[in-house]
């Protein structure tokens, strides 16, 4: 009898190794894709497209009410009004209750990302599905996707059991760091959540900042160097941010050495393709204020931009859950981290992992000590609010972690753990 | 002014021909302009100013037709229709298209043959494809159907020497646990350790991503119950 159970477990972890399914709803990009896939997922733009309907897409056979994945592109050139018709369903990770267009573009992703590796040969009763949300993503989407893989399952039978779980969690596992602060900067807010051993719910804290803030500033200096005309162009306003952008130690000590030395700092920017050219001369020294400005909203040189019309970030509210507008990140972990248990503290602040595009900030080699990266950073203020072991990680490949996250949490988790609404975990079997 | 419909099917004519084209033919009654490209025949259809839903419906089948006969098929559209019905699917399907106006003709889509090679516009050509594609197709889901079988076999196969594996690590492991108990001489009233439920115990992870291998959490979480 002995035997027989272990073998079940057995067979049960062979089918898992096969059979897993992550599934990450980021911003700008959709990352899916089965176990077997190996160390990293498929991509495709997190959108889709609703074609016009017309007697003549009819006849030629284009019926479908929403294109999705690389198709998408065929449709990108049409006359029609493309803000319109082209969905970005996530807003900062979160998607309104009764956005029904973005809905359904999160089901034909999820089905066509699904089809995609529909298994062949025999024994395949569906995926394992895990799928990874913001940690500020409220009750209702995560009903709405467990109706929506509900459909799917019925309409396909790809689906066998799917989860949700939020996306810090799926850092930490990625990480294999069982204890730690998760610090996740998107486009449009960063959120902390201290792990340990599962979220530590109530102890997020949540950034109304993010990459866009870092885009605004980066117009603001663009116009005052006088490029006015291309600070309206957001792509280039966000190449620009990442190409000149600095992120200083102290920013008082920056704008000194800036100012003593306007070569070293001087930044040109040659848009690629292009004759455009980009040089902030006597302005460098705003270099400095592009990554500050993430980590520290505060100092009082900010002041003359709002004055001039840069908006503030301010204090607003999602669900449960403020978003701080001004807070600086030092601040804000250790105001995530203080709502946690004491003896847990120490462990938490030596495992803070940073993730996301927005602490992509590159140390310069010739501005030792005045221009950093965003650990070095984030350590020197952790430091200086009397934090002495403090240890910081950025994590490597930001953008497959909450995936890879996802595939360990889906391998690893009994079949027999059913999913509670109360602790917000385990499996939910679906009806085919 | 209002334009009339030969002038419309002239403005057109002239523009293909701008583009280097030769022009076999302008039907003025059927609305049709014929013209030659790289050896193969193209025919653009002129939608009129003030057609209706049926009649672009029409032409939009005719020239799903031509293509469907290998020649290069293009349909030309008052710019105002294009606002309704978009070119997504002239896209999809390698209809050329035309936008006119008063003051511009601009080609929006470029058409494409489609896929048969040379235009062979004879219906016994066509039937002979048909009947071509038919026995490939025929062929092909033979081979498929052998796949298929063969992958079912090395399926079973993969599955029976996995069964095989794990009956022999297990027998083996509760032999050498036996082996143990007997040399220590220890008797005992449970002759195994209890098992724990619903624990998966994880073995090789050589052929898992390194993400997984090693990874505390995986032991935590199959501990969740």
């Amino acid at each position: 009898m002995q035997v027989l159970e272990s073998l079940v477990g057995l067979f049960e972890e062979d089918y898992k190794r096969r059979f897993v399914f992550g599934s990450d709803y980021g911003t700008s990009d959709y990352k899916y894709g089965p176990i077997t896939l190996g160390e990293r997922p498929t991509i495709i733009e997190n959108r889709g497209y609703f074609p016009e309907k017309s007697m003549v897409s009819k006849i030629l056979g284009v019926e479908k009410d929403v294109v999705v994945g690389k198709e998408v592109a065929y449709f990108l050139e049409s006359g029609a009004d493309l803000s319109s018709r082209l969905i970005y369903p996530m807003k900062d990770g979160v998607i309104g209750k009764s956005d029904h267009n973005a809905w359904r573009v999160i089901k034909e992703l999820t089905r066509y990302a699904l089809e995609e590796f529909r298994p062949g040969g025999i024994g395949f009763k569906g995926f394992y599905l895990v799928a990874s949300l913001s940690a500020v993503a409220p009750r209702y989407m995560y009903e709405n996707l467990i109706n929506i893989y509900d459909e799917i399952a019925r309409e396909t039978e790809l689906i066998h059991a799917s989860t949700i779980i939020p996306q810090p969690l799926a850092v930490a596992i990625a990480h294999k760091e069982l204890s730690c602060v998760v610090v996740e900067s998107g486009h449009g807010n960063t959120q902390v959540a201290p792990i340990s051993r599962a979220p530590i719910r109530g102890a997020i804290v949540a950034l109304n900042r993010g990459g866009s803030e870092a885009n605004a500033i980066t117009a603001e200096i663009l116009k005052d160097a006088g490029y006015g005309d291309l600070a309206k162009e957001e792509s280039l306003v966000r190449r620009v941010k990442e190409n000149i952008g600095l992120l200083p130690l102290n920013l008082d000590e920056a704008i000194k050495y800036a100012k003593h030395n306007p070569e070293l700092v001087r930044a040109v920017y040659q848009v690629p393709g292009t004759r455009i050219k980009i040089d902030l001369a006597e302005y460098s020294w705003t270099r400095f204020l592009i990554g500050e400005y993430v980590f520290d909203p505060n100092h009082e040189i900010f002041q003359s931009y709002f004055k001039r019309g840069m908006p503030r970030p301010s204090d607003t509210r999602i669900g449960d859950i403020t978003f701080y507008g001004t807070l600086d990140i030092a601040e804000t972990i250790i105001r995530a981290v203080e709502r946690c248990p004491v003896e847990l503290q120490p462990h938490l602040y030596s495992h803070i992992i940073l993730s996301g595009g927005n602490f992509m900030w590159r140390p310069i080699s010739t501005m030792k000590g005045i221009a950093v990266d965003s650990q070095t950073k984030l350590q020197n203020m952790l430091r200086n609010k009397g934090l002495e072991n403090v240890n910081v990680k950025l994590s490597t490949e930001p953008q497959y972690a909450v995936w890879r996250g996802c595939i360990v949490y889906g391998y690893a988790v009994p079949t027999s753990y059913r999913w509670e609404w109360e602790k917000m975990e385990g499996w939910i079997y679906h009806e085919k | 002014m209002r334009i009339t419909r030969k002038e419309t099917l002239d403005r057109i004519a002239n523009y293909v021909a701008e583009q280097g084209y030769n022009i076999l033919e302008k039907d003025f009654s059927e609305n049709v302009i014929r013209f030659s490209n790289e050896g193969l025949e193209a025919i653009v259809r002129v939608v009129d100013e003030e057609a209706n839903g049926g009649d672009l419906l029409s032409i939009v089948i005719q020239s799903a037709f031509d293509a469907a006969m290998g020649k290069i098929a293009y349909v030309a559209l008052p710019i105002h229709l294009l606002s309704r019905i978009g070119d997504h699917a002239f896209r999809l399907h390698k209809i050329g298209l035309i936008v006119y106006s008063d003051q511009k003709i601009t080609e929006l889509v470029s058409g494409r043959a489609v896929q048969l090679g040379e235009t062979k516009s004879s219906i016994s050509e066509l039937e002979k494809i048909e009947a071509m594609i038919s026995s490939l197709a025929s062929r092909v889901e033979r081979v498929e159907e052998s796949i298929k079988t063969l992958s079912i076999v090395d399926e079973l196969n993969r599955r029976l020497e996995n069964i095989e594996r794990l009956v022999y690590e297990k027998i083996s492991h509760e032999n050498s646990a036996l082996s143990k108990n007997i040399d220590q001489h220890v008797v005992k009233t449970e002759a195994y350790p209890e098992r724990e439920e619903t624990k998966v115990k994880r073995r090789k992870t050589g052929d898992l991503p390194s993400f997984i291998a090693e990874n505390p959490w995986v032991d935590l979480l199959s501990e969740r119950t």
